[in-house]
């Protein structure tokens, strides 16, 4: 029964790296091939979000299932699971604080555009 | 994409594979020596060594037993080479004093918030790297840089009135740093002073018992290990660093108010 469990956890771990491989490659073809700063700092976020946090998520999840390492598995995998729920609070944050930047001192091309809500609301 | 950027793309990607092979192969050498220097070796055997303490600095980790123990003037020394810097950026900007009520409103309500949440952790982080410096990896210095980095970070996002009005003005910040290194040099002459009073041989930056010095710092707390001295020397250097660097990122993140003032007030100098 335990080695199901173990062998369970190691797999969704595995399966959570595999969409973090998906999502860092995705992020690095929108890096090169979208067209303005914003859309381009969107698929960044994507890799930081999709492709380092939901992989750690999964080597949290390897470590606990990984019998042979020992008790420092849980060492490894609480200091994983922690580093991935505080990049999952900065990598929005500091994309959020560059696009806002961006934005308000009109440094970036904005075109191409469908809608503008912040300039409806008045700059700010 | 052209062929010339596919040949350069290639040849790198090439390069890289061929290097990890030669280093893997040990075609470049054993990437760590195998046997340790004799050198090495004593200080591994002696930084905790209940034994043999006439040689021992009672602390389980050796980087910190031989920076503030083994060559403890040395590192006394960089500290003092780091405050004569921080004071010739405040000679240098004399006559500076931040001015309240011009800076702006900080970031927006989501930076706010993610780094109301983040800033404790850093703050304890930074203390328990200082603190543990004996134990694992880091020390004050480390410890230090940390509890600046929170200051930029509060000071860059709530914006400078913030932090100022919490206290943290750069002639209060100036009094924390020399505090901090006096107590540097406190520490460092404490069982000196002590052998002075009581008539017992001792020397400056003594930690434990040593040949012909009787005197020693406590090596325990309870029943935690404190390595003597350097529990104290971490706390003190992790103050000197935070206040240090604080001041002079807020020196250097000079507004134009303050220049044209700090400006008038120089010429009065001269």
């Amino acid at each position: 029964m335990i080695e199901l469990i173990d062998l369970a956890l190691v797999l969704a771990g595995l399966a959570l790296i595999a969409i973090g491989v998906f999502y860092d490659f995705i992020g690095a073809i929108g890096l090169l091939r979208l067209p303005n700063f914003y859309t381009r700092l969107h698929a960044a976020t994507a890799g930081a979000i999709g492709g380092a946090v939901v992989p750690m998520i999964g080597a949290a999840l390897v470590a606990l299932g990984a019998e042979y390492l020992g008790p420092p598995r849980f060492f490894l995998a609480g200091a994983a699971f922690a580093s991935s729920i505080l990049l999952m609070i900065l990598a929005q944050a500091g994309s959020h604080a560059l696009a806002r930047a961006a934005y308000i001192s009109s440094e970036a091309v904005r075109e191409p555009i469908l809608y503008d809500a912040l300039r409806e609301e008045g700059g700010d | 994409m052209n062929f010339r950027e596919v040949v350069i793309a290639v040849s790198i990607a090439l390069m890289v594979l061929l290097l990890a092979y030669v280093i893997e192969a040990g075609g470049l050498g054993p990437i760590a020596p195998q046997r340790l220097r004799e050198l090495a070796a004593s200080y591994l055997l002696n930084t905790y060594n209940p034994w043999n303490i006439i040689q021992s600095a009672q602390s389980l980790e050796a980087v910190t037993a031989i920076v503030w123990d083994y060559r403890g003037i040395d590192t006394f020394f960089e500290t003092s080479v780091l405050f004569i810097s921080i004071v010739g950026v405040s000679l240098l900007f004399r006559g500076y004093r931040e001015k309240a009520g011009i800076s702006n409103r900080g970031l927006s309500e989501i930076v706010k918030t993610s780094t109301k949440i983040l800033s404790p952790l850093i703050l304890i982080s930074g203390l328990s790297i200082a603190i543990h410096g004996h134990l694992t990896p880091g020390g004050g210095f480390q410890g230090g840089s940390f509890i600046a980095v929170l200051l930029v970070l509060l000071s860059v996002v709530f914006s400078l009135d913030f932090v100022v009005e919490r206290g943290l003005s750069t002639s209060r910040l100036l009094v924390l740093r020399s505090l901090g290194l006096l107590g540097v040099l406190a520490t460092s002459v404490a069982l000196l002073v002590v052998g002075l009073l009581t008539g017992v041989n001792a020397y400056i930056f003594q930690n434990m018992v040593r040949e012909g010095a009787s005197l020693s710092m406590p090596p325990w707390f309870l029943d935690r290990p404190t390595g003597g001295t350097l529990l104290f020397f971490n706390v003190f250097e992790a103050l000197a660093v935070a206040a240090g660097l604080s001041l002079a990122f807020i020196v250097l993140s000079l507004r134009r108010e303050e220049v044209e003032e700090a400006l008038e007030k120089g010429e009065w100098y001269e």
